[in-house]
């Protein structure tokens, strides 16, 4: 199957339902289906080849959607890039993948014109807004600019069939690698088809589901919702961002949310709410949890706070889209585990020698088997080298997460970090999220981040970045004696650095390698 | 004279004056009181058109002090003390950023869900109410323009 088909085939067997709710807006299947059939064929026409890559930079938004359908009709690789990204690592992006048409619209480009008139693989820009007066001019000429709404019109909406097969790559999404650089995951469509249908499958969305998506398309978990919504033909709310509470909370109840996925960031904002247990979520059968962690005070705040809703708390990582789940009944006995692999996938720790680790509570590193799994990453034979490699079967290679994790006796998982994340200070190994979730604990502390610093006498040594409440008067000795109480020796921080708002990348997870070289 | 004003001053400082217009209000005090210390020690001009200037600058103080609290003073005063929060907590790294009094700031991409968070404290702190759930809504904190609406209705609602 190919991805382009979720669509397809809920605009026939759905046709006049809403589709997608963006703002004022609210569209059909249909109507999404034939607008972006328009839009494929506007690709075709301007030269677009089977694999070529088109980014599209935006908000989130109904052309956005229409962008990512229209571009796999044409048989094109999309590329979402966060519109939040600058020119300098958007200028690396497009040199990376010389994608040849950009889609986005005249606020976007402004900032990054010059970034992206200098590239000489870009043929074409499309804008998603109609500014005729005041259409930016290429320097050298040769970039000639389409306007989306002029596309829809003028374009055939027919059906538009691919000439792609499912070993054909559908997207390229950009994560960040060690090096600093972004890496571009490259995924075919029977990557992603196969990771949206076992989600779907443990998540039992029907067509009654409505989502609420305040996450960047940008990123995989928000790039889900709506690709499996298509799948299921459910609605999904798409809103730029989680930027005010109450908003969503209007949301949720206004148009009947039955599905809503955040990260732990969404649940931190969540707690500060004092009206919460007010709202009527009767509506609302399902919150996802992924992206980080849920530190236990949230995951104990949000089953207070949503008493029928299941929440299900998960792993994974965009070279495979998910790994795990927990089924929500095991939330209680379990907490900190993220479940145990989704359908058709299998997932399982290895020790430093490759053994397969089948005892409790010994850590290792996990390993991913599935149709889920990347093809590697976009021009870098050696970091693909590293992480699909030969498994237990000759004739497939398998997915090393670089995460490292433990098992319970029953074969749940647990996260402890990324392997090279793990402080080795006075001897011991010591995992920063152990430490995070210990000072998330703390009632005034919003969020915290535990990196690893130069230190003469311990080699290394832990230092936590706290992010505590405006109104809390704690000091940095009160939270190393928080840790102290709760942590071995070894493990409770040496520095507190108490400070604003941790930074974060286009994820919501914590850019701990800015906190390496930046003095907050 | 100097004494009036000078008490007038303390008083402003230690906030048994305190509205928003305090600050302006203060640095006009401190400029008269220079003002008259000046003249008196250089004795520039005569004590006795001094004597009259002053009494005049009192009667005006009196009337603003009649008038603060005034919609009109507050509501500048509101507009410039939220424009530079903006400006120094969301803008640093982004100084290019076109931003106007009218600017949303989701479209903007200026404000995320941690910012509201400090956007609030900031209102609290500074004008004294609390900012309730269900007012955490674009319509009244996604622009310069809407925050000074809000947190002018906000302040009138305390007064009545």
């Amino acid at each position: 199957m190919l991805l382009n088909e979720f669509l397809e085939r809920s605009a026939s067997s759905y046709p006049y339902k809403t589709a997608l709710i963006c703002h004022d807006e609210r569209l059909t299947f249909i109507e999404i289906d034939r607008a972006a059939n328009s839009l494929g064929r506007a690709f075709i026409d301007q030269g677009l080849q089977k694999r070529d890559r088109v980014i599209i930079y935006l908000d989130n938004s109904v052309a956005s959607i229409v962008s990512i359908f229209g571009i796999l009709k044409a048989g094109g690789v999309f590329v979402i890039i966060d519109p939040q990204v600058k020119a300098r690592k958007l200028n690396y992006i497009f040199e990376d993948c010389q994608a040849k048409i950009l889609i986005t619209d005249t606020a976007h480009l402004a900032g990054v014109s010059e970034a992206v008139y200098s590239l000489k693989t870009l043929k074409r820009i499309i804008l998603t807004d109609e500014h005729m007066g005041t259409e930016v001019k290429p320097p050298g000429g040769s970039l000639e600019t389409l306007y989306y709404r002029t596309i829809l019109k003028e374009f055939p909406s027919a059906h538009l069939a691919s000439s792609c097969i499912d070993v054909d790559l559908a997207s390229l999404i950009y994560t960040s690698g060690s090096s600093g650089n972004p890496k571009g995951v490259m995924l075919t469509h029977n990557n992603m088809v196969s990771a949206a249908n076992s989600i779907i499958q443990y998540l039992e969305n029907t067509d009654s589901d409505i989502i609420l998506n305040c996450l960047p398309l940008a990123f995989d978990y928000g790039l889900y919702q709506v690709l499996m919504a298509f799948k299921f033909g459910g609605t999904i709310i798409l809103e730029k961002a989680f930027v005010y509470p109450q908003q969503m909370i209007n949301l949720i109840v206004r148009e009947k949310v039955t599905g809503w996925p955040i990260v732990p960031m969404i649940a931190a904002i969540l707690i500060k709410l004092k009206n919460l247990n007010k709202q009527n979520f009767s509506s609302l059968r399902y919150i996802t949890s992924t992206g980080q962690a849920l530190p236990s005070r949230h995951i104990e705040f949000l089953r207070k706070a949503f008493p029928s809703v299941k929440i299900y708390s998960m792993y994974g990582l965009t070279e495979c889209k998910r790994v795990a789940y927990l089924p929500p009944n095991q939330l209680e006995k379990r907490p900190g585990s993220v479940g145990k692999a989704m359908p058709n996938t299998e997932a399982y720790i290895v020790g430093e020698n490759g053994e397969v680790i089948t005892e409790a509570w010994r850590l290792g590193e996990l390993v991913v088997r599935g149709s889920n799994i990347m093809k590697g990453y976009w021009n870098l034979p050696e970091e693909t080298a590293k992480a699909l490699r030969s498994g237990p079967y000759p004739d497939e290679k398998v997915l090393h997460t670089g995460d490292l994790f433990q098992q319970d006796e029953e074969g749940y998982l647990y996260f402890l970090g990324r392997k090279d994340d793990i402080i080795k200070t006075a001897g011991h190994m010591v995992s920063p999220r152990e430490v995070e979730n210990v000072l998330c604990e703390k009632e005034d502390v919003i969020e915290a981040a535990v990196i690893s610093v130069d230190d003469e006498t311990l080699g290394n040594a832990v230092q936590a970045f706290v992010h505590i409440a405006d109104t809390s008067r704690s000091t940095e000795e009160d939270i190393i004696k928080f840790c102290s109480e709760r942590l071995e020796n070894f493990a409770v921080p040496k520095k507190v650095i108490l400070c604003g708002a941790l930074p974060r990348c286009v994820t919501g997870k914590i850019n701990k390698r800015e906190l390496l070289t930046h003095e907050l | 004279m100097i004494l009036y004003l000078v008490s007038l001053w303390g008083a402003n400082q230690t906030k048994l004056f305190h509205t928003k217009s305090s600050l302006a209000f203060n640095q006009l005090l401190t400029e008269i009181i220079y003002y008259y210390v000046y003249v008196y020690v250089y004795n520039t001009i005569s004590r006795q058109y001094c004597r009259t200037l002053i009494s005049h600058l009192r009667v005006i103080i009196d009337i603003i002090i009649l008038l603060m609290g005034v919609k009109n003073t507050e509501t500048m005063d509101t507009r410039q003390i939220i424009r530079r929060f903006v400006r120094e907590n969301y803008l640093k790294e982004n100084p290019h950023n076109n931003v106007h009094d009218g600017t949303s700031f989701i479209d903007g991409g200026i404000i995320d869900s941690v910012g509201v968070l400090e956007l609030v404290a900031f209102l609290e702190e500074t004008f004294g109410f609390t900012v309730e759930d269900d007012e955490l809504i674009p319509e009244n904190l996604d622009s310069i323009d809407k925050l000074v609406t809000y947190v002018s209705l906000k302040l009138e609602v305390i007064k009545s």
